[in-house]
């Protein structure tokens, strides 16, 4: 026999050999080795050569058949894993159309913890404003936009929500005599308007505080010793907007702080750009009512030892623009007599407003900007929300960090 | 959502202009008139009239449109009073006008400051005055424009309050007769106008203002024999014009004098308008007085214009006060015809330039008010101070009400008349005479009387002038070397910083630095005086002004603690860490008072947080903490750090710390007793004043009791 022939006989019988000849082999190629795997996942067989005839390949997930595929290599089977954080084992076997077999396995790791955040749910109060009246909107109007990313609205209601609030009123010399008489009568025409499972806190400051009940929906406990308190001192709006900000974030509900003040602050020893950061950190919304300047208050311009003209304007403006950025509102009065359907139109609104949950996605890194934009289907309505917040540092359960 | 800006203004709108002063063609700046203090504001509705600036006044309604009249306001002030005793080379003049309508409703408002150069204006306004040219947009009715022109320079504090009532009429069915108006001679003020930013409807432009101020004298001169020339506004006034008159009348109303008014025609500036019932008719004419024997005699009066109604009944306008002159006398304003007499100035600076007095001071009042005041100088020095002090103000409000327009004039010839003798016997005797007249002003600032208290206030700095100046005489030199070892600067420098203090309280800013630049040329170690000018500058946002007043007052008084603690705030506020931080950092470890302290570590925590160490600025705080548990700062800035920190939970732990801590009701916080002006310095200055007068009252007994002996049966 030729070296030729003998050649070609040794191809022939490599080619027609039962499987031991070209050995068949299958790989998982995905998911990839050492990747965690949640839900839905599409697995890929290959088998080799391509040329191999196979008759099926069968899947098994953590030792249970899942499903068979038949046809040419690659093989893809969709399995559902399940969401539990977990190992998993997935077993391809490959039955050659003799009837041999090969089989390949891939673990998949779970997702290594070393404790969990308590993720809590962000509340957006959304007020529409309506042109011709209001309307009823549901859910299905409304996108939340939380660093740009579309987010799943989990909880939605409107108007009715209870809310917590904080009324701080501003009880400094200016404010002296009628004016503070007809900020209290405001505030109480609040109290009178609030729903039985509504709470307020009133908070009369000065320099210092002159006055605070707890919280409660009960109007005469709101109401009880205001006849005796007088308008006193100098006025530090950012400590005590900060301090209310703070007292409504450890309640439950929707957290509002209304402020009647002319906001111009002299003697606080946190600045306005501290009481924003602080806003920016929590949930609660603000609205500021403006006396007119003069009457019960002070006047543009102002100066004092601690700032002059243009830090007074500066202050205020900041307290303006934090104000908006919260979602709220601005009402200014031009007459102190107006206080009362000040108070009232702040209710009027927060009973219209719209209160939309979600869990925000979580960077895990503190004091992350998270900005959140609220659209209406369409975009045809005005609406204001808060304009974004800062990652608070989530509240952290340890765990035992072995692999399970 | 857009904040409306337009009503976060100042209530009070500067209108920025170039004036053109008429006739004289140069320029008065006009200036930012800078708001207004409380105490002002509650002196001009105060009711009160009069003051060192003799002022009059006319208001004349001139356009009607859509509800709204504009009312021209002519304001003049007398020359010789505003220069009298000003030291600067530029003038400061400030009007300000309320339109009160009722009990104290202002329905208008006008304020502008002007300044002028004394170097250029100088001999012109002592030569006449100085006249405002404004005007008002009011709605028909019945109004009191409450007047006040002040002229704040550092050496006088100078100013006038005047009433003048005002009736907007509407036009009606009734014929309204307008105040008569005069004409204006050329060359007697020096003017300056309100300029409009944009001539609107109703309002009046510029050059018809001008026109306006023709016809614009607030107290005429009408010459006895001679035609004057006169304006009438008139509405609706049937028939023909040669019933009207003009009726002359004293002070108690009596008509004195009648002249027929000799009509021309309508004004120039209304040719083309007609009498109707809906615009006014301007109506010029003249005149003319009947000179004596059977005429009027010159003296003061009240004209006002009188016709016929409908019926034939007579109808009278608003009464204008006049001036009439002897035919002989040349022509002039009312502020040079009561230029009657030189007075020595008896107030203020013994070197100040001699001041115009309209009044003549009686020599029998005198010497009864200065009995009374004598008599009060002796209850001085007994053991009822605060009684004399009462006492001292009530004798000067009743001489006020006694004498009238004569009240303050006869109490300054009486009162320094005495001051003078004493001070000649004893300088000593003039530190218990100045502290009660300084007692005597915070009484009359008290009860309002703020004329009263302009008084106390000038005469209590003269006296302590004279002290400061010395007595002549060696006996009673002799007298002081022996029983005072102080030097009278030391005790004046006490005297007038303790003023200086009320002042600064008052909102007088460069009087009050005057006072205390004067206390630190007698004293430059003056604790009050240091501490009142850095105040003053750092309230102004004159930061390093501030500091070397600051920083002399600590190398001269370091165990001022307020000192220091106002030396590191402003220190840091110039970007002077280490510096600040040295001051505020021995404050903490001294012996100060408790406010002083608290702000200090807030200052030094908030300088921590900045420069980004939390855990130091925490610290700090809570050491602060032991040594001033009730202190709610303390407590925000922790929570404020922890919530920095990423603690929110501690942060809520230190707010409710906060809900425990129970403040003293009657003390201010740190922060808003640093927003105040100095007090405790202050405080200390007017007790060791209270020493300075214990010492002397034995010798203020003694001269008044020489001086009684000298007194007339």
């Amino acid at each position: 026999m030729s070296r030729s022939a003998a050649g070609a006989l040794a191809l022939f019988l490599l080619v027609c050999g039962g499987g031991r000849a070209a050995a068949m082999e299958v790989v998982i190629s995905r998911p990839e080795l050492g990747v965690p795997i949640f839900g839905k996942v599409d697995v890929r067989v290959e088998v080799y050569p391509a040329s191999a005839e196979v008759d099926r390949v069968e899947l098994f997930l953590d030792g249970e058949f899942i499903g068979a595929a038949t046809g040419s290599s690659p093989f893809v089977i969709s399995i559902d894993v399940g969401e539990e954080n977990r190992a998993h084992e997935i077993l391809a076997v490959a039955y050659a159309a003799s009837g041999d077999s090969v089989h390949s396995s891939l673990q998949t790791p779970p997702i290594h913890v070393d404790g969990e955040f308590k993720v809590e749910l962000q509340q957006l109060y959304v007020t529409p404003e309506f042109e011709g009246g209001a309307q009823a909107l549901t859910r299905a109007d409304f996108e939340i936009y939380d660093r740009d990313v579309r987010q799943e609205i989990v909880t939605f209601e409107r108007g009715d929500v209870p809310f917590t609030a904080v009324l701080l009123v501003d009880s400094s010399r200016s404010m002296i005599g009628g004016p503070l008489r007809t900020a209290l009568h405001g505030a109480r025409v609040f109290f009178d308007g609030m729903k039985a499972l509504d709470e307020a806190k009133l908070l009369l400051f000065s320099d210092r505080i002159l006055y605070e009940t707890p919280f409660t929906s009960f109007s005469s406990v709101l109401s009880l010793g205001l006849s005796q308190v007088k308008a006193a001192g100098g006025t530090a709006i950012n400590d005590y907007l900060y301090l209310g900000i703070e007292r409504v974030q450890a309640r439950q509900g929707r957290r509002v702080v209304v402020l009647l003040s002319d906001g111009i602050d002299v003697t606080s020893v946190l600045r306005m750009e501290q009481v924003r950061q602080a806003i920016r950190m929590n949930q609660a919304v603000l609205y500021w009512i403006v006396p007119p300047l003069g009457e019960g208050g002070g006047g543009a311009g102002h100066r004092s030892a601690w700032r002059d003209p243009e830090e007074h304007e500066r202050q205020r403006e900041l307290l303006a623009q934090t104000v908006l950025e919260s979602g709220g509102r601005i009402v200014e009065l031009e007459s102190l007599e107006q206080t009362s359907g000040a108070f009232e139109t702040v209710l009027q609104e927060l009973r219209g407003q719209y209160v939309l949950g979600y869990y925000p996605p979580v960077t895990g890194r503190a004091g992350t900007w998270h900005p959140t934009e609220v659209r209406t289907r369409g975009g045809r309505l005005k609406i204001r929300s808060r304009v974004g917040y800062y990652e608070r540092p989530q509240e952290f359960t340890s765990r035992d960090s072995r692999q399970p | 959502m857009k904040r409306r800006r337009g009503s976060l203004r100042t209530a009070f709108a500067y209108l920025a202009a170039v004036v053109l002063s008429w006739p004289l063609e140069s320029t008065i700046i006009v200036r930012d008139p800078g708001g207004l203090t409380a105490e002002t504001a509650a002196l001009i509705l105060s009711g009160q009239q009069g003051g060192d600036l003799a002022i009059e006044a006319i208001a004349a309604p001139l356009a009607w449109a859509s509800g709204s009249v504009t009312v021209g306001l002519f304001v003049e002030v007398n020359g010789c009073d505003l220069i009298s005793g000003q030291q600067e080379e530029e003038l400061r003049v400030e009007i300000l006008v309320y339109a009160i309508a009722g009990e104290a409703n202002v329905r208008g408002y006008v304020l502008q400051a002007f300044e002028l150069d004394l170097g250029r204006y100088g001999e012109a306004l002592a030569a006449g005055g100085f006249k405002f040219n404004g005007q008002l947009d009011l709605p028909p009715g019945d109004y009191s424009l409450a007047i006040m022109v002040r002229s704040p320079g550092e050496a006088t504090q100078s100013l006038g309050l005047r009433r003048v009532a005002l009736s907007v009429p509407t036009p009606d069915t009734q014929p309204v007769l307008l105040q008569p108006r005069f004409s204006v001679a050329e060359g007697l003020w020096i003017n300056g106008f309100q300029v409009l930013a944009a001539a609107k409807e109703g309002g009046l432009s510029r050059a018809r203002l001008q026109e306006a101020a023709r016809w614009s004298a607030a107290k005429p001169l009408l010459p006895i024999g001679g035609r004057v020339e006169v304006l009438l506004p008139v509405f609706g006034l049937p028939g023909s014009f040669r019933d009207i008159s003009f009726e002359l009348l004293d002070g108690r109303g009596h008509v004195v004098g009648e002249a027929e008014f000799e009509v021309e025609g309508p004004a120039e500036a209304a040719a083309g308008w007609i009498v109707d019932r809906a615009v006014p008719a301007f109506l010029t004419g003249s005149f003319q007085l009947s000179g004596e024997p059977s005429g009027v005699p010159a003296g003061e009066y009240v004209i006002r214009a009188k016709a016929r109604g409908p019926a034939g009944e007579p109808i009278y306008s608003p009464v204008l006060p006049v001036i009439v002159a002897a035919e002989s006398d040349e022509p002039g304003s009312w502020a040079t015809a009561n230029r009657r007499e030189q007075v020595p100035a008896p107030i203020g600076n013994p070197e100040l330039p001699t001041r115009t007095r309209r009044t003549k001071v009686q020599a029998k009042d005198v010497e009864l008010l200065k009995r009374r005041y004598a008599a009060i100088l002796d209850l001085s020095t007994g053991d009822d101070r605060a009684g004399a002090a009462s006492a001292l103000r009530l004798f000067e409000q009743e001489a006020v009400a006694e004498f009238g327009e004569r009240g303050i004039p006869s109490l300054v010839a009486a009162e320094m008349g005495l001051i003078k003798a004493l001070g000649k016997e004893s300088p000593d005797s003039l530190v218990p005479v100045a502290r009660l007249h300084h007692q005597a002003y915070r009484e009359h600032r008290s009860s309002r009387a703020f004329l009263l208290a302009t008084h106390a206030r000038n005469l209590a700095l003269a006296i302590v002038e004279l002290y400061i100046a010395g007595g002549t005489t060696e006996e009673s030199a002799r007298f002081m070397v022996l029983r005072h070892k102080e030097s009278r600067g030391l005790v004046g420098s006490r005297l007038l910083a303790s003023f200086g203090g009320d002042l600064q309280r008052g909102g007088l800013r460069r009087f009050s630095e005057r006072l205390f630049r004067r206390a630190l040329e007698c004293d430059d170690t003056n604790e009050a005086a240091l501490l009142g000018m850095g105040a003053s500058f750092e309230k102004y946002s004159e930061y390093a002004e501030a500091v070397s007043y600051f920083e002399r007052l600590v190398a001269a008084q370091p165990q001022s603690g307020e000192g220091r603690l106002r030396l590191g705030i402003n220190q840091r506020r110039l970007g002077r860490k280490a510096k600040a931080r040295k001051q505020l950092e021995r404050v903490i470890k001294g012996n100060y008072l408790r406010w002083v302290q608290s702000l200090a570590y807030q200052e030094l925590a908030q300088m921590d947080l900045e420069a980004g160490d939390l855990k130091r600025s925490a610290d700090l705080l809570e050491r602060g903490l032991e040594r001033f548990p009730n202190e709610p700062k303390f407590y925000l800035q922790l929570a404020y750090l922890r919530n920095a920190a990423g603690e929110p939970w501690r942060a809520q732990a230190e707010l409710d710390r906060l809900s425990r801590v129970r403040e003293p009701d009657s003390e201010d916080s740190p922060r808003y007793t640093y927003s105040n002006w100095p007090a405790d310095a202050l405080d200390r200055a007017w007790d060791q004043t209270d020493e300075d007068v214990d010492s002397r009252l034995e010798a203020l007994a003694a001269v008044l009791a020489a001086a009684a002996e000298g007194f007339a049966p």
